[in-house]
């Protein structure tokens, strides 16, 4: 219980300071004034559009005042596009979730197979090809990847659209250009960690005792060698909200990412708060449940 | 999830103390597994892409930076007017020879990667080591610091400091060090905990030797192995963060000649000079794959029980 205490004290502060961090750095590094005022504007005029929005006050001062709207549910209006940022949120999430787990259904449930088939049979053709694969997927810039398969299934073939969000079509070439990194990702993990459990003892009596080999295989390694690999999972699946972002651009895909991006440069502070807090905060909840997993998973973790 | 990590790298004092297996190491046998098959290969790679990023300036035909736009766009293999030399790759919209951007390109990626590595590395293991090293208080508000930035979504904080401090070298070279140092720190300080209760450091101890001294000539030796497996990994991965960050802009500004960048100027001339993007990505393919086949020798050489987790 304790641990799982500090776990979440942990995943506060890290909310925290995320958020310290971008709110401080993005009002030191440039205004959203820039963006929003004719470059004709007088300084006057500066004043009063800063006072408004509150941008000057101390930013210590500001920020407590965001975290305090925060904690009510409230995330403020963007300056730039004058919507609540949280129905702008909202209204992309459902999308890039979408994408991230049809890549993570699509990656993962190829990559754990073909990782748990090379592991049992170490050395062999489908261990080398699976090995090359994952390295391949390992090795390739996502951008590129999406790059190459926009010129190969959009381009030359025309079977899929280029980019855009629109009907279901849109989602095939970003998702299998993110499932690509996870297929390799999960492969890699899976064998590595299914080797070391196939070289445990209690493997081989299991095989001594004469257990079809299948069912070691499958049953009794696969279930400890699972753990590093769901570990890993949580995390990759929050990093897929994030790592979509290179993917959105190359697909110009409007998406969760796109917008983080683009509130950062036009510095429209609500809205990448907003941003980086709720993606911290599905990061760290992420990693806060797969705790709570391995925890019941692995009782040795509950000791420490 | 870190915290799980460090206590797995607890475990490790446990075993029986295999006392002279740090002193007696293998040096020779480490060269002749690397280079084995397709390692002797990535090596080659890798060795022909670090000499051709040091040595860019003498190798390259063109100026990096410079082109005539009169001779903008030219297929691969075309002459130019004022060299003997051909466009062997051909030319970008700026007429800049991409053979020469691609070479000054290797430069750029190397020396981000060396420099954030060296930057993350450093104070990762100077980190890891004294909270190791010293225990209790230190060690504990060191590792909590650690773990916090472990548990950032690393990839939006770099992206998102990027876009907010503007695209130059040094800005990429110091997010990614300020991003990448908890790892080092971790491995450091797991490593540092078996090895302090070594009887060759205690004896040191004994002898009255200085704590800087034991940390760095006693402890940071034998840290280094498994330090240099995550290097590895993390020179590739600087280099796929770098360009991602030079295609979206938000990296390496233009004039340079970052891979990443080019292949962003290339994508929308795909149709008419797939050379320009089509020579920086494999460049950056055969880098990173070079780099990642490397990691997984010394993996297997030098990291063989799994310490390494990244």
């Amino acid at each position: 219980m304790a641990f799982l205490l500090r776990r979440a004290l942990q995943a506060i502060a890290t909310v925290l300071l995320m958020s310290l961090i971008v709110f401080v750095l993005s009002r030191v590094t440039g205004s959203p004034l820039d963006f929003i005022l004719s470059p004709l504007a007088t300084e006057e005029e500066f004043a009063r559009e800063a006072a408004r929005l509150g941008l000057d006050r101390p930013i210590l001062v500001q920020y407590f005042t965001f975290l305090g709207q925060v904690v009510q549910g409230d995330f403020g209006t963007s300056i730039y596009y004058k919507e609540p940022v949280i129905s702008m949120i909202f209204s992309r999430l459902g999308s890039t979730v979408f994408l991230a787990s049809t890549a993570f259904i699509l990656g993962a449930g190829l990559g754990l197979p073909f990782g748990v088939a090379a592991a049992s049979r170490r050395r062999s053709k489908v261990d080398t090809g699976a090995r090359t694969i994952a390295l391949l997927g390992q090795s390739v810039p996502t951008f590129l990847v999406g790059i190459v398969l926009i010129e190969i299934f959009a381009v030359r073939l025309a079977w899929l659209p280029t980019g855009g969000r629109d009907e279901l079509a849109t989602f095939v070439l970003p998702g299998v250009t993110l499932a690509a990194y996870v297929f390799a990702a999960i492969l890699r993990l899976t064998r590595s960690s299914m080797i070391e459990v196939l070289s445990s003892d209690y493997i081989t009596l299991a095989m001594i005792k004469g257990t079809p080999r299948w069912r070691v295989v499958w049953h009794h390694a696969l279930r400890n060698a699972l753990i590093p690999v769901l570990t890993f999972s949580g995390l990759l699946l929050a990093q897929l909200l994030v790592g979509a972002i290179v993917v959105e651009t190359v697909f110009a895909w409007p998406g969760l990412g796109r917008l983080a991006f683009l509130s950062a440069a036009q510095r429209d502070y609500p809205l990448l708060q907003a941003i980086v807090v709720f993606i911290t905060v599905v990061f760290v909840t992420m990693s806060f449940i797969v705790d709570m997993l391995l925890t019941f998973l692995d009782p040795r973790v509950r000791v420490s | 999830m870190s915290v799980e990590r460090s206590s797995s790298g607890d475990s490790n004092t446990a075993e029986p103390g295999s006392t002279s297996g740090v002193a007696v190491r293998r040096r020779k046998p480490i060269f002749s597994q690397l280079f084995r098959g397709t390692g002797a290969l990535a090596v080659l790679i890798v060795g022909i892409v670090t000499l051709a990023g040091i040595f860019a300036p003498l190798l390259a035909p063109f100026e990096p930076e410079f082109g005539l736009l009169r001779e903008s766009l030219l297929p691969p293999g075309s002459g130019a007017q004022d060299s003997s030399f051909p466009y062997l790759f051909g030319t970008d919209r700026f007429g800049r020879d991409v053979l020469s951007r691609v070479l000054h390109g290797s430069r750029v990626s190397l020396a981000v990667a060396a420099m954030s590595v060296a930057v993350a590395g450093t104070i990762g293991t100077a980190i890891g080591i004294v909270a190791g090293y010293y225990g209790g208080l230190v060690d504990a508000l060191l590792m909590r610091l650690a773990d916090l930035v472990l548990s950032m979504p690393i990839i939006l904080l770099a992206l998102v400091l990027a876009v907010l401090v503007g695209p130059s070298f040094f800005n990429v070279v110091l997010i990614l060090g300020v991003v990448l140092w908890a790892e080092y720190a971790r491995q450091a300080r797991a490593e540092t905990l078996a090895i302090r209760e070594r009887e060759y450091v205690l004896l040191a101890r004994v002898a009255g030797i200085r704590k800087a001294a034991i940390m760095f000539r006693h402890i940071l030796p034998n840290v280094l192995d498994t330090l240099l497996v995550l290097a590895t990994l993390q020179v590739a991965r600087v280099i796929i963060i770098e360009a991602s960050l030079s295609f979206l802009g938000v990296g390496i500004p233009p004039p340079a000649p970052a891979w990443g960048l080019m292949v962003s100027e290339g994508r929308g001339l795909l149709k008419t000079a797939w050379w320009i993007a089509l020579f920086p990505g494999l460049a950056i393919t055969i880098t990173i794959l070079g780099i990642n086949i490397i990691a997984d020798r010394l993996k297997d050489i030098l990291d063989p029980h799994g310490k390494v987790t990244a």
